[in-house]
């Protein structure tokens, strides 16, 4: 049963994901026969897939859905606001029994209360469902006594559908079929692969059963399941069809991430041969580490490839969330998303979600003001909210955007005084960007009052270091009264990326280049201390200048007076330097996350190898403990 | 091998499945141009297997298979379709036939079909 329930869980959540985009059409546009009949059938394959799994609660609650908009569907049933939300209702209890059957083997939810609430819909509108009962009938389906049955025709087979039918009446004088894959719609009209599968309740064996198909010609393989997990292997059998449909295999991500650690290890004993090669001055060796070089490097953009995600999977579950919040607040809200196929690494996209959420609920919440209001200064009634990818060159840009009354730099200013994030002074001196820019200093939110939308306790400063810590940038533009714009450059790949490898006391540590802004060499005169710091200039600008090895807890062993190499990064907003005792170089790495214990060490993201085979450790510039200034 | 009766109002297909089903060993004892004469040689030649097309003037194909199965429950017909004639497969499986072969013929479908009735 086990296995299946992956499948399932994963086969229910793109079910799921249908009837919610289904739902939320059909509110924009509830004449849609075409979107009916879709979360019609969502409804319908989910409730055969929880049945045969035994779920009974997902399966109660489908099954309302269903005789729901059946009624809906045979005009019985007008859609209302009132069974949008409903239904909606109904789908986020299907979410979150998936939700508690990945961790547990419980459904752990509640399924009469919105089963009535579903099926008051159509006992208002029905005299009863008369086969209601009837399909009850199959919901409570005992799983012994069925047999799975798939069956594969003939390549050249041309009337398919009627060799369904003959199967069809051969296995009915055996017994009841109680589902078949694809549906009986999809095989009577022919519109499937080459396979298909019976579910047969029956108590004839194997042999009577083959006996009777051997009578259908045109059939090349027919294969018999029997037992408890027949019913269950629905969902695998389905898998079947689509690979050869589709011809796609579904891999799981563990071992995506394996190969990907393989390929890592493969790019690293590379730059080891290359090392050798330069060594020793190995000529021979130059064509084939050429070529060696070339295929790993095509091995790691398959494999990376391979590990890209669509962002809409992401994506996808927005709408629903934009409308539920614009409903709740009391706004009017047309919600856009566009670039859904752009592709993101898997790693990178379970990151983004829960910032993506954030920078919405701040739109509709801080951005997008109340109807009235947009009407008095001359704006559509209805807010707009765009959620865009694209790609540019190696990153993917994620911009959220509205045309909400914008990011007034004075109020941040003056919010932030009053927090004490900055003093009154600081606050006469500071630039609209720079004001603007507050709005990510930890602690900050603007929220006047704490709504159930935004003022979590999660400030943006948040959202911002997890774009970072995946390697990131933020950008924000707002004009008051305009809108405010938020842009997330994201890496396509975490895996590997390319660093700079510096020294510091004695060992290498590797900076990620797309943290670092510019390497400096300053010389021990150019460092001048202010409050207590030591600083530089840089065009005009001042930075503040840190050990690299005071930072990291360990005593500088450099004598501060030398001339030393400074790597400007970037770092909450501000630039800081970072002296290093020298500069090895810009390298390929390949990132090893820090496990168990280590896993909170601060200021390191990770560990590589590098070429020589020792073990550097990665700093992460965000977590990477500066002290206030 | 078997003794079959091929019914098809087009001599084209009559020739086409006799070519295949003779050079394989199978005897046609008999042809019919429609329904009424199918069912009238099956009576007299009693064959294995009738071949019977579903689109034929006067008694078509599937009117036939009726009145054979009405007179040999145990008859042994298979269906002459072409491309698209799904529904009347069926109704014609329904009145008894046992199995369909397509139009154009493919030998070793028509040989599959026919030898797995005798």
């Amino acid at each position: 049963m086990e296995n299946y329930k992956d499948v399932f869980i994963s086969e229910s959540m793109e079910h799921i994901n249908s009837l919610t985009q289904g739902l939320l059409e059909l509110e924009k546009n509830p004449g849609n026969k075409e979107v009916i009949t879709e979360i019609f059938r969502a409804a319908h394959t989910l409730k055969g897939m929880s049945a045969t799994m035994g779920y009974e609660g997902m399966a109660q609650i489908t099954h309302d859905m269903e005789n729901l908009l059946d009624a809906v569907r045979n005009g019985e049933l007008e859609i209302s606001s009132e069974v949008i939300d409903v239904l909606f209702e109904a789908v986020d209890i299907l979410e979150s029994a998936l939700d508690s059957l990945s961790e547990s083997d419980e459904e752990n939810i509640d399924a009469q209360e919105v089963s009535q609430k579903l099926s008051k819909f159509t006992q208002i509108k029905r005299k009863g469902d008369k086969d209601a009962a009837g399909r009850k009938v199959e919901v409570s389906l005992p799983e012994e006594g069925i047999k799975r049955i798939d069956i594969q025709l003939d390549e050249d087979c041309t009337l398919k559908s009627v060799r369904v039918y003959m199967a069809f009446r051969e296995l009915r004088e055996l017994g009841e079929i109680v589902k078949c894959i694809p549906d009986e719609e999809k095989l009577e009209d022919g519109n499937f692969d080459r396979s298909f599968s019976i579910f047969l309740k029956t108590n004839a064996s194997e042999e009577e059963i083959r006996a009777r198909l051997k009578k259908v010609s045109e059939v090349s393989r027919v294969e018999i399941y029997s037992g408890e997990a027949s019913p269950a292997k629905e969902g695998k059998a389905k898998k079947v069809g689509d690979i050869k449909s589709v011809q796609t295999v579904r891999v799981s991500i563990e071992r995506l991430d394996s190969l990907m650690n393989l390929v890592g290890e493969l790019v690293i004993s590379k730059s080891r041969l290359f090392q050798i090669k330069n060594k020793y001055a190995i000529d021979e060796l130059n064509e084939t580490l050429a070529y060696i070089d070339k295929l790993t490097t095509s091995l790691q953009e398959e494999v990376q490839e391979m590990r890209m995600v669509e962002v809409r999977y992401v994506f996808d579950r927005f709408p629903r969330m934009v409308r539920d919040l614009a409903k709740k607040e009391g706004k009017l809200v047309e919600f856009v998303i566009e670039g859904k196929d752009i592709e993101l690494d898997r790693t990178v996209l379970d990151e983004i979600g829960d910032p993506l959420v954030h920078l919405l609920r701040n739109c509709i919440d801080h951005g997008i003001e109340a109807p009235e209001e947009r009407v008095r200064k001359g704006k559509d009634e209805k807010g707009r909210i765009l959620l865009k990818a694209r790609r540019v060159k190696d990153h993917v840009e994620i911009i959220v955007e509205d045309d909400g009354r914008g990011i007034d730099p004075e109020k941040i200013k003056r919010i932030a005084v009053e927090k004490g994030l900055i003093s009154e002074s600081e606050a006469a001196k500071m630039s609209d960007d720079e004001a603007k820019m507050l709005i990510f200093t930890p602690g900050f939110s603007s929220a006047d009052k704490v709504t159930d939308i935004s003022g979590r306790g999660v400030g943006l400063d948040v959202v911002r270091n997890k774009i970072l810590s995946l390697g990131g940038t933020v950008e924000l533009e707002s004009e008051v009264d305009k809108g405010t714009r938020f842009v997330l450059k994201l890496p396509l790949t975490l895996a590997i990326t390319k660093a700079l490898l510096i020294s510091a006391g004695g060992k290498i540590y590797a900076i990620p280049l797309n943290n670092v802004n510019e390497i400096l060499n300053v010389k021990a005169e150019d460092i001048s201390t202010v409050m207590g710091q030591e600083v530089i200039q840089l065009r005009g600008r001042i930075l503040p200048v840190y050990d690299l090895l005071s930072l990291l807890g360990k005593s500088s062993g450099t004598n501060s007076k030398h001339n030393r190499p400074v790597v400007i990064v970037e770092k909450g907003g501000n630039l800081i330097g970072l002296a290093v005792d020298g500069l090895i170089g810009q390298q390929e790495i390949v990132i090893k996350s820090l496990d168990g214990k280590l896993r909170d060490v601060r200021g390191f993201a990770g560990s590589t190898i590098l070429g020589d085979g020792r073990v550097s450790l990665i700093l992460d510039i965000a977590s990477l403990g500066v002290g206030e200034w | 091998m078997a003794k079959v009766l091929i019914v098809d109002d087009a001599a084209f297909m009559r020739m086409m499945l006799k070519n295949i089903l003779g050079k394989n060993g199978h005897q046609i004892v008999g042809e019919a141009q429609n329904g009424a004469e199918g069912v009238k040689k099956y009576t007299e030649l009693k064959p294995d297997v009738v071949t019977m097309d579903i689109i034929m003037p006067e008694v078509n194909g599937i009117e036939a298979v009726r009145q054979i199965m009405a007179i040999d429950p145990e008859a042994k017909i298979v269906m002459v379709s072409a491309l698209g004639q799904e529904a009347m497969v069926k109704e014609a499986l329904d009145a008894g036939a046992r199995d369909f072969i397509v139009k154009p013929f493919k030998e070793n479908k028509v040989l599959e079909v026919i030898e797995k009735l005798c």
